[in-house]
Formats: C-alpha cells, structure tokens, sequence
C-alpha cells in the first residue's frame, strides 16, 4: 500500500519537479555559468574569469542602478506599509457599504503598470498635470515630479506612483492581519482608557508585525523588479537617462539590447548579492520587532 | 500502471517534439523561411507571390511578427539556431549581425549579380571598415522638415526654398515662436525635431560639420569641437532659444506629432512615416508642406535616413542561402520596387531609381513628397551603423536627453558620451 502511495506521490509530485528543475534550477545554474563568459547569444560562450564582474562593479550604472532602486525601495516600502496599515484600519471598521470601499481600493492594483505609467505621466506633469493645478490652489508647488532634473525627486514620484497601484492590495493583507486581533485585546485595552491612536500604534500595530514584515519582503522584491514604469515615464524610444536606471532595466538593456549575455548575468548575481544583504538585515533585525503570538 | 505512465510520457514527447521540427526540403522544393516583420504593411504580398510564381522550386514559409516584437523574437531564434533564412530588420541590428558572424557577407553577390547603377547608393550601406556588407537596403525612412502653411500664412513669412539652410530654419523658428494669448507661455513653437538620433540630434551635429564617429566607425568623434557646436546648438533651440519644446510641453501635447498637426508647431523634423500619421489625424482643412532638410553651417546638406535591412543568416544551410540570394534578387527587381513605391508612404523609399520616379506620380500629401528622397543620392547618410550601434547609441541618448532637460551642459555630455563611446569601441 505505502509503495503504491509513494509512486502517486511521485507521479504528482513530477509536473512542480520538472518545471522547477527547467525553469527554475537550470537557469540559476547556466547563469552562474554565463556569469564567467563573453557571449552574445550567437557566438559559443567564451570563459573571461571575473571580467564581467569587474566591468559591473566599475561600472557607474550598476552603482547609479543600486542607489535608485535602493531609494525607490525606501520610499515604496515606508508609504506603502503606512499607508496599508492606515487604510486596512480603517477598512476594518463595520459599516455599511465598506466592501464597496475595499473594492474601490483595490482597483488600481489591477490596473496594467503600462496604462498606469500613462495616466501618471499626465498627472505629473509641471505645467499641465491635474496635481500641480491642485498644489497651485493651495500655494505649493509647482512640483516637477518625474520631470526633475533631481534623481531623487524622480525616483520618489516613481514610488509614489507605485504606492497608489499597490496600497489597496497591501491593505488586504493588513485587513486579514487585523481579522486576527481578538475582540477581547482591543476591549480590555479602551477599558483602561486607550484611545483610538494608542490603540492603533501600541496594540495594532505590534500584533500585526508579522504582516509589516511580510510586506516589507514583498516591498523589496518589486522594487528590484520595477521595470515597466520606467521605461514608459522616463523613456524616449527605449532609452531611459542613466541617471534614472534601475537594475532590470540595466540587466534587459544588456541581455536583450547589447546580447551581452555574460554581463547581465553578472548584473543579476550583483542584484541577488544586494537582496540578499537587505534581507539578511531585516532578518538579523526581525527579532527585535516582529512579535509572533 | 507503469505501462499508463510510461505511454503517458511517450504521448507528451511526442506532441512536443512534433512542433520542434523543421524541414530544409519539402519534396524537390527548398523551403526558405522569410521573417518578415509587420508582414503586408512593410514587405507587399504581391512581391512574395510573384517570387513563388516565379519559382517553383522554391517553398517560401514566412515568419510574420509585429515589428515591436520581432528583433526579440528573432534574437532568440538566432541564440537557438533557427533564425529565417532570410530576413527584414533595423540597419543598427543588421550592423551588429554582421560584427558578430550571424549575417552573410553579400559584398561579392553584389558585385556579380546586380548592376549597381540601377540603384541608389543607399542599396549597400550596412559594411564594415574592411567592405564587407551585410545586407541589402529593403526601404528607406528619410527626413525632411514639414511646416504648417497656415501659421507661415498668418505670421508673413515665406515657405523655406529648397536651397534654405540651418541658420535660415532656426530664424524661422525665431519669428514663428508665438505667445498668442499673451499669458507669458508659449503656445506656438517653431520648430519640433526630437530627442532621437534621426530627426534629434545628429542633424545639427552633421550640420555644423561634426559627426559621432569617423568614417572607419572605429572611433568616437564625441569630443571633436564641430561636433559639441553641433549638440551646444541642439541644446539652445530648446533651453537659450526657445524654439523648441521641452519634453514636458511634448508629453503635455501629446508628442511633436499630434502638436504639429494641431497646430501647436509650425515646423517639425520627421521621418516619411510621420506624413501618415499626420494625414490621417489633422484636421480638415490642415495643410503642409516639405523641404528637404536644410543646408549646414558648412554648406554641406546632410539627409538622414533609415535603411532598413534584408539579411541573410548565416547559419542558413547553402541551398537556402542561394534561395535567399535569388528572393532578394527579386525584391530588388523593377516590377518589385515599383510595388514598393506604390506604398512608399507606409513602407518607405525604395533603392532602385526607376521606383523613385513612381513616387513622383502618386497624389498625396505633402506635395513635395520629393524633399523626402530627393538629395537622399547626393547627401543620404545613415546613422553610422557600426557593430556596437546598437550600445553606443542608447549611452549617447542618455546624456542628450539630460542635457536637453538642463541637467548637464553639452560640454558635460560630450566629455561623459565620448569617454562611453571610446569604451565601447576599444572592446
């Protein structure tokens, strides 16, 4: 019986097994190879040792690449984490018509980051944009957004941009942690006179630190892949200003525009060293403020 | 059990094999495999059908993808070996092939089978610095300046003559720059071009008797002074002069285009492609012109243009190779070109000279189609397509367009693309 169950195991076991083998293992494999050679898609591989990571780590770019996707993260990931939290709270409250809201809210996350990148480049516009227009109303601005020639300014509209698309998304999240937190936590917490912003920073938030966290991570991960709004915003015919690059762009542009195959995949292990240390960073630091029940 | 499983695996190899095949010979036929991107809209099916007709032997099999995706499809094809015998592609790319292997040399075809004087010299223009030349010009995206007849009219300034020059162009721009409305902004614009290479920059880089690289296309030309004059100028029209829009008034409008034909630009830089753009979507009643570019500050006249490729691949066995050579043979054929032309508006300026006078019989807008083609035989350049065009010229973008935006001074871009480019081609 148990060797007839251990052949249906394997049988449906072999469909996840064999694609994680072919689209998942082999590919990290033939990268690390591609990583130590010259190869332009045509022509065999030729091995050139650690020059490919040589030219990646001198390079202006990848450090310019870093440091946007490193600011963008931290804009992304500080508003969109806030925001959720504020926004799944609030979602969280039972009254009539509140799934409509939820809804509303989660549109835009649904909405094709091409199309997206469209409405925001209107929408940011100095001159012309609706948001500018409205800042003007109330004596700020105008505010150059994506049209800057600050990197800093640029990269953050990007993040803020990329926060409207995914706070709705992230406050379901939120909203599933908040399911969590027991009646009776928040009622002892109003008897001994805890008003709502105490009970939204000393309890909420601390029993939802494993959803922050969980965000976080995920917050990460769609800062290094961010691609698609780039190119459409701050593009002209493909090509985007180095100063606003970020590091799929510069692994695309090299794989699939220069067929410097070997370089954007020593590109690829720079941005998995870089995940890699942020993460490290966030788990060494996870104990001190993550709270599992 | 092991029997269903095994019979299991058998059928699914077998279905996923049975796409993988490919055949070279079908019968007694060679089968070619055409890549023609955007199918009927670039390559006419009249030409494809009369090349079958007209050989039997041959199996034509054609590989139609939208232009956007082609040049990613085919570079997979070619990493995975199985490239169209034959196929159409950007002269950058065609450029690269052939600095790395993957196009054949058609330099001696050339020489053997085609009377070069029935063509234009834009025929073999993708070479290398040794005279090897990897592909044969398929059509020609040309440029020229199209202005707006309705706010020459209103503002009393004249049509530019053929023999107008740069300095001419940008005083017109001068004088037809309007704030109509009087609210400090500018509402007309003189002159639209761009921030590409074709209609941007290298026009007034040529035109001030620069150039990216030099003739060998081996090195960088980015720190020649005639050339920072020419980006220095470039960078006026839109941050000193004025002239120019920014790429937030063009994002505003739409793009140079859609501002052009709503009357928001008076003149606009632009390739042939753009007049259809332009007819279809301007109003009733718009009315324009061209001029072929005009004269530099040397006295030179460049006409950029685009001339897309017909490459053969090298990895192509003989026999298709010999069917690719005979199917471009026929694509350069008078009855061909002269379907070419027919469509010159959407697919472009075909290489023989008996087509172009076609051209000038057809009836559409602008009616100086000829501004587009015109000097193309006497002043055509291309975009100095080398095997690393396809690098340099997104580095060189990159600081034009921050230097368009005001962030760096075109002393700055020049110093930072030279020092890029002279990288690049010392690999």
């Amino acid at each position: 019986m148990l060797k007839k169950d251990k052949k249906w195991g394997i049988f449906f076991l072999a469909p996840y097994t064999i694609s994680l083998f072919v689209y998942t293992i082999i590919p990290i494999i033939c990268l690390a190879y591609f990583s130590f050679t010259e190869y332009n898609l045509f022509n065999p591989p030729r091995f050139v040792g650690l020059a490919n990571y040589t030219d990646v780590l001198t390079s202006p770019d990848t450090w310019r690449a870093l440091r946007n996707v490193g600011v963008y993260a931290l804009v992304y990931i500080s508003l969109n984490v806030f925001l959720a939290c504020v926004l799944g709270v609030a979602l969280n409250q039972k009254l009539k018509g509140m799934k409509i809201f939820r809804t509303i809210y989660f549109v835009p996350s649904l909405l094709p980051w091409v199309a997206v990148s469209l409405i925001f480049t209107g929408l940011f516009n100095p001159v012309y944009g609706i948001i500018n227009q409205f800042l003007a109303v109330l004596g700020i601005g105008p505010l150059q957004f994506t049209f800057s020639k600050s990197w800093v300014e640029v990269v953050s509209s990007m993040a803020i941009m990329a926060v409207w698309k995914g706070v709705g998304y992230a406050s379901l999240y939120v909203l599933a942690g908040l399911q969590n937190i027991s009646e009776d936590v928040l009622e002892a917490a109003s008897i001994d006179g805890a008003g709502p912003v105490t009970k939204f920073f000393r309890i909420i938030i601390p029993m939802i630190t494993p959803t922050i966290f969980m965000l976080m991570i995920f917050g990460l991960s769609n800062s290094l892949s961010v691609f698609d709004s780039f190119l459409v915003m701050l593009g002209t015919g493909g090509v985007t200003s180095s100063e606003y690059t970020v590091m799929s762009m510069l692994i695309y542009n090299n794989a699939f525009q220069f067929n410097k195959i070997g370089t954007a995949s020593a590109l690829c292990w720079v941005a998995v060293a870089f995940v890699f240390v942020i993460t490290l960073i966030q788990t060494k630091t996870e104990k001190r403020w993550v709270h599992y029940e | 059990m092991k029997k269903i499983c095994a019979l299991l695996m058998i059928v699914v190899l077998l279905v996923s094999c049975a796409g993988c095949g490919s055949s070279d010979k079908k019968g007694d036929k060679v089968v070619l495999k055409i890549g023609v991107p955007n199918g009927d809209d670039l390559t006419p099916m009249e030409i494809i059908d009369g090349f079958k007709k007209e050989n039997p032997d041959i199996e034509v099999v054609l590989d139609e993808t939208p232009w956007s995706d082609f040049k990613t499809k085919l570079k997979m094809q070619i990493s995975a070996g199985n490239a169209p015998d034959v196929f159409l592609t950007d002269s950058g790319y065609a450029a690269s092939l052939g600095g790395m292997g993957a196009a054949v040399d058609l330099s001696d075809k050339i020489k053997n089978d085609l009377n070069r004087d029935d063509y234009t010299s834009a025929l073999d223009v993708i070479q290398d610095g040794s005279g090897k030349t990897f592909g044969i010009t398929h059509s020609l995206a040309a440029s020229a300046v199209v202005y707006n007849k309705a706010i020459f009219d209103k503002y009393g300034v004249e049509y530019p003559e053929e023999d107008w020059t740069f300095e001419e162009m940008l005083d017109i721009a001068k004088k037809l720059t309007k704030d109509t409305d009087g609210d400090g902004k500018t509402d007309i614009y003189g002159l639209a071009s761009g921030e590409n290479i074709t209609t941007g920059w290298l026009p007034f880089i040529l035109a001030k008797g620069g150039a990216p690289l030099d003739d060998t296309l081996t090195k960088s030309m980015f720190n020649d002074p005639k050339t920072l004059e020419g980006l220095e100028t470039y960078r006026a029209t839109v941050n000193d002069m004025k002239i120019t829009p920014d790429r937030t008034w063009v994002t505003a409008n739409g793009n140079t285009t859609t501002a052009f034909y709503t009357g928001k630009v008076a003149m606009l830089v632009c390739l042939m492609g753009t007049t259809n753009a332009i007819n279809d979507n301007a109003p009733e009643g718009f009315e324009y012109d061209a001029q072929m570019m005009p004269i530099g500050w040397t006295g030179e006249r460049h006409c950029i243009y685009v001339p897309n490729q017909w490459v053969i691949y090298s990895k192509a066995k003989q026999p298709q190779q010999e069917a690719a050579w005979k199917f471009i043979k026929y694509y350069l054929s008078e009855k061909s070109q002269n379907a070419v032309a027919e469509s010159f508006s959407t697919i472009g300026i075909p290489v023989r000279k008996s087509a172009l006078e076609a051209i000038d019989k057809i009836d559409t807008i602008p009616a100086n189609k000829a501004a587009f083609y015109k000097g193309l035989d006497k002043h055509g350049i291309t975009l100095f397509e080398c095997p690393s065009w396809e690098e340099w010229k997104p580095k060189a973008e990159q600081a034009i367009m921050e230097m368009q935006s005001g962030a760096i001074t075109a002393k700055e871009a020049s110093d930072r693309i030279h020092k890029e480019v002279k990288a690049l081609l010392s690999k």
